[in-house]
């Protein structure tokens, strides 16, 4: 090979490399652009779901592209439909707290003629009653009560449930409250040979006094119902670390273990109380339960066949709060 | 006599409620709806007995017409409702009884609200 022909030879691979090189750079750009772009789009789908990748580019990126762009049209119908499954069953929620609310009034309008009517005839307004027509109207009147409270509860429970029931929230001193139900209660002990026992030590809870009265209420109420003459109720309220504990304790009937756990279900009754005939919603312990986790508190039970039952209420203490 | 308005919709109800006031001894005249009650306010009554949820213009409505009337801004009202209001704009100087109610629970609302020439009239 002459010197020449050498020359040539290198000045045609140099052209060839060169080429080759633009080539490659030409094809390199032509890939990493649209990959680029469909990268892009992937990362902008996390905040807007209408973005869509441009198909161009070499085949292998444009199917790419068209998978992306499928997956966030699926991904889009499905979170419509998310959206709107949500919103049918705030719908449907909202028609449920309406019906329940409706439906108590209409019951209380019926309900408020019949116990008036009744308690007429009971005080003689329409003539003296025989012993056995008190009797029979007494029936009448249990029963009415009876279904007053059913309602009231099933309107308590699903104003909760809704977030309706108005709470107005103020320091409280557990001590007055405890002494407020037990007054209130007091009437039920007399003539039954039962003990109420009060030992309450001032301690704050902030809360609404009205429901944490309802909670005690109900505690209490339940207590004295479930406790045979000669037995004892003990309601206790003290300040332990950073809760304020109120504990319910009697020396009733009892609860059997198994059914310890369903005792917060709504309607659910104890045995020991249906086999004695003693009467209740089954809803009271559902909404004590919701009125304590409300204030950020919760409820616990202990209880023996034949021995007693205590209810310990937990809430915490105001400056726990602040801390926390 | 103590005249006294009864505004309620429901007839055994308010039936009810006239019985109570006529065995304390009042004369009771009666409308079944906002509209009548406002009627029969002209002729300006001792007590009020007042329903909220009634036909047309509620209680709410009526009590309301009354506080900003000179003639009847000062009418003791007794708001007899199921629903317990959120707040009583205007029930001042007024009361509230949840239905269903006791007798002795109305008597004594009625009582507290005619005060004590009521009970020596009685």
């Amino acid at each position: 090979m002459t010197n020449a022909e050498r020359l040539r030879l290198g000045v045609a691979v140099g052209s060839a490399v060169a080429l080759l090189v633009a080539l490659a750079r030409r094809a390199a750009r032509a890939t990493t652009g649209p990959l680029e772009h469909v990268a892009t789009t992937v990362d902008r789908l996390r905040d807007d779901r209408e973005v869509r990748a441009d198909v161009h580019g070499p085949a292998q990126i444009r199917a790419l592209a068209t998978a992306v762009n499928r997956l966030a049209d699926e991904n889009q119908r499905s979170a419509q439909e998310r959206a709107e499954i949500v919103q049918r069953l705030e719908e449907l929620d909202r028609q449920k707290s309406e019906f329940v609310s409706t439906v108590s009034h209409e019951l209380r309008t019926p309900l408020t003629s019949i116990i008036g009517y009744l308690e007429m005839l009971q005080d003689g307004d329409a003539g003296a009653m025989n012993d056995e027509q008190l009797e029979l109207l007494a029936v009448g009147q249990r029963n009415a009560g009876r279904l007053l409270a059913l309602i009231e509860d099933l309107l308590t429970l699903s104003r909760i449930e809704s977030g309706q029931l108005r709470r107005d929230v103020t320091p409280v001193d557990v001590a007055t409250l405890v002494s407020g139900v037990a007054d209130e209660l007091r009437p039920r002990v007399s003539g039954r040979n039962l003990a109420l026992v009060i030992e309450a030590e001032p301690a704050v809870v902030h809360g609404d006094r009205e429901h944490l009265e309802r909670v005690l209420f109900n505690l209490v109420g339940n207590a004295l119902k479930f406790t045979p003459a000669g037995g004892r109720v003990a309601v206790t309220a003290r300040r332990e670390d950073d809760e304020v504990v109120l504990a319910v304790c009697d020396s009733g009937i009892g609860i059997p273990a198994d059914e310890v756990a369903h005792l917060f279900e709504r309607f659910f009754r104890a045995s020991t109380a249906t086999q004695r005939a003693i009467p209740g919603t089954g809803l009271g312990l559902a909404i004590t339960e919701l009125l304590v986790q409300q204030h950020g508190g919760r409820i616990e039970v202990a209880s023996e066949v034949g021995v007693g039952t205590t209810f310990t209420v937990r809430l915490p203490a105001p400056d726990r709060e602040v801390a926390a | 006599m103590t005249d006294v308005l009864v505004i309620e919709d429901d007839s055994d109800i308010r039936g009810l409620i006239v019985s109570k006031l006529r065995r304390l001894g009042c004369v009771v005249r009666e409308a079944a709806t906002g509209e009548t009650g406002l009627v029969e306010l002209r002729q300006v009554p001792d007590l009020l007995v007042l329903d909220v949820l009634l036909p047309g213009i509620d209680g709410w409505e009526v009590l309301r017409r009354l506080r900003a009337d000179p003639a009847t801004a000062d009418l003791p009202v007794l708001v007899v409702s199921i629903e317990r209001p959120s707040s009583t704009p205007g029930l001042e100087p007024g009361r509230f009884l949840p239905k269903p109610f006791v007798a002795r629970a109305f008597e004594d609302a009625v009582r507290g609200l005619l005060g004590a020439s009521f009970d020596q009239e009685r």
